[in-house]
């Protein structure tokens, strides 16, 4: 029963947690900071350029400095938090360890050294591979929670708009956002709802028929709640390509952290274009 | 008046085999109030969406300004963009019409949609949140309102557009009486130029307000109309309809069984001075 209990309570905290989590960046949205006052449009675009910047690097140096250039943004826009340290440096380079630990082992090379208990030679080339793997997920990690903490997501969706994505995938990312929270607040309703008349100790296969038996019922909802929402927008004269309105102007400051973006990326790859 | 709408034997079934409306025969006249009145499941909401061509009548006939309404005549994107600009319709629940980011985005919506140009636009929106006290809230997710500031975003995301015809599903359904008052006193004002305004509701409170004629709703069919004045105090009518209802209440010492309605202020008696239908027994001593 506890673990029943238990299991399902995770879920709803996880539920809540995710909402939280969405407040928490909307709030540092709301701060004023180098990145919050940048036109969103050079923001992303610049950003970009730096992770595939990162990405074409082949010096772990050049890729320390754009982890550590994302971190005096980070602080320059205050959001340079726990939490943001977390998401970058605890989770994201946890599981791509996960993924690089057997590159340690099975990559051919010279050998580095020899993992106590097991035996396993580790090479210098597969030393190098895991490490080039973790850091350049870190700091593509970071520079894409700079975006999200920094920038309001209405406001990224109209720079995604700006970018060239087309209407339809801007719109489509638009409405699961807005939606997302309807779904949570009814599943949350629903957990409380059967709590309530829940008394005394549930078997844990009740509660799995009961997961279920919401599961059905949430997307029988969803369903539901989509038709009406097409009907409405095709009220208001949609026609199956939203139009929306993109009210953003380029400030010189905008340009000259272009101009940084683009110096630091070129920078980042330049030892590789010179070979 | 002419007649802005005109039903003939429209009937709609959902999934072809669920019986919704039924219309023999329908009139409405350009700028006029009318009301639709049932109780839930009459079919009020499924007869809007048929007025803002939502959904098209698989028998009879429905026309529009003269024309009738079909979904070959909605493919011409001429025909479509005049109508939608012409029609607004408010659903029920604001949580489905409120699907853009901000409440800003949410007001463009309907006019981007209709081809207007963006400085049409943006122009047309800052009157309407002036106009609703929506400034404060421009940039605010939706989903972030109280039920109350939701109804008054959907109300303004449909009047920037100004149109000719509004059909509004239960707008004060769930709303506390200060924020009800409120959206009278908009739509009232809204109102007054010589529009068109079919509504659905079951709060018989609001009836004289919005309307000058209200036709019944009952298992899909219009069983009546009238004025809301004479339809008030058709009691039977309003009983039948499942509109009031009868219960049992306790007066001084006595415990009355009779029928009657509720409205802002709690509720009111049909009639305070007649005798009651049935007294069921004494209170206790």
């Amino acid at each position: 029963m506890n673990q029943t209990r238990i299991y399902l309570e995770q879920t709803l905290s996880r539920f809540t947690g995710f909402l939280q989590e969405n407040v928490f960046a909307e709030e540092a949205a709301g701060r004023s900071g180098w990145l919050q006052e940048m036109d969103p449009r050079a923001k992303l675009a610049g950003f970009l350029l730096i992770i595939s910047a990162c990405s074409f690097s082949h010096s772990i140096i050049t890729i320390v400095s754009l982890l550590i250039f994302s971190f005096i943004l980070a602080a320059g826009s205050n959001v340079a938090s726990l939490s943001f340290l977390k998401r970058v440096w605890i989770f994201m380079p946890l599981y791509t360890s996960l993924i690089a630990i057997p590159a340690l082992f099975l990559t051919p090379g010279e050998p580095a050294g020899v993992l106590p208990v097991l035996n396993w030679t580790i090479t210098e080339q597969g030393l190098s591979s895991a490490s080039f793997l973790v850091m350049r997920v870190a700091t593509s990690v970071s520079f894409m929670m700079l975006i999200v903490l920094t920038t309001r997501w209405p406001v990224l969706l109209k720079a995604f708009r700006s970018l060239g994505m087309p209407h339809l995938l801007v719109f489509l990312l638009a409405m699961t956002y807005r939606y997302i929270y309807v779904l949570l607040q009814t599943s949350n309703s629903l957990y409380l709802a059967r709590k309530s008349r829940r008394v005394g100790p549930e078997a844990w296969r009740n509660s799995r028929e009961w997961l279920g038996a919401i599961s059905g019922s949430l997307l029988g909802k969803s369903y539901s709640l989509s038709s009406e929402i097409y009907l409405a927008m095709v009220s208001r004269g949609f026609r199956g390509e939203p139009q929306l309105l993109s009210e953003f102007r380029m400030k010189r400051r905008d340009w000259l952290w272009m101009l940084l973006f683009v110096f630091t990326s070129l920078a980042a790859i330049f030892p590789r274009i010179h070979k | 008046m002419s007649a802005l709408y005109r039903l003939k034997n429209v009937r709609y079934a959902y999934l072809d085999r669920f019986p919704a409306v039924h219309v023999s025969e329908m009139e409405i006249p350009a700028s006029s109030r009318i009301a639709l009145i049932g109780a839930n499941g009459s079919g009020k909401s499924t007869l809007l969406k048929l007025l803002d061509a939502l959904y098209f009548p698989q028998e009879g006939s429905l026309e529009f300004d003269g024309i009738t309404l079909t979904e070959e005549r909605f493919r011409k994107e001429e025909f479509h963009y005049t109508f939608r600009r012409r029609v607004g319709f408010l659903f029920q629940d604001p949580e489905v019409q409120l699907f853009s980011p901000t409440v800003w985005d949410e007001i463009c919506f309907g006019p981007l949609q209709l081809g207007w140009t963006k400085d049409k636009v943006r122009q047309e929106a800052e009157r309407i949140l002036h106009q609703f006290g929506l400034e404060s809230l421009r940039d605010r997710p939706p989903y972030r309102l109280s039920i109350g500031e939701k109804k008054k975003v959907a109300l303004a995301s449909v009047l920037v557009i100004d149109p000719e015809v509004l059909l509004l599903d239960e707008p004060t359904a769930a709303l506390d009486p200060r924020t009800q008052s409120v959206l009278l006193e908009l739509l009232h004002h809204w109102g007054e130029n010589s529009k068109t305004i079919v509504t659905s509701t079951h709060d018989l409170s609001i009836l004289k307000e919005i309307c000058d004629e209200v036709y019944v709703m009952q298992d899909g069919r219009l069983i009546h109309s009238d004025t809301p004045e004479n339809i008030l105090q058709n009691q039977s009518l309003l009983e039948s309809s499942n509109l009031v209802h009868v219960h049992t209440h306790r007066h001084e010492q006595v415990v009355h069984l009779h029928p009657h309605t509720h409205d802002f202020h709690g509720h009111s008696h049909e009639d305070e001075n007649s005798e009651s239908p049935a007294i069921t027994d004494s209170p206790d001593p």
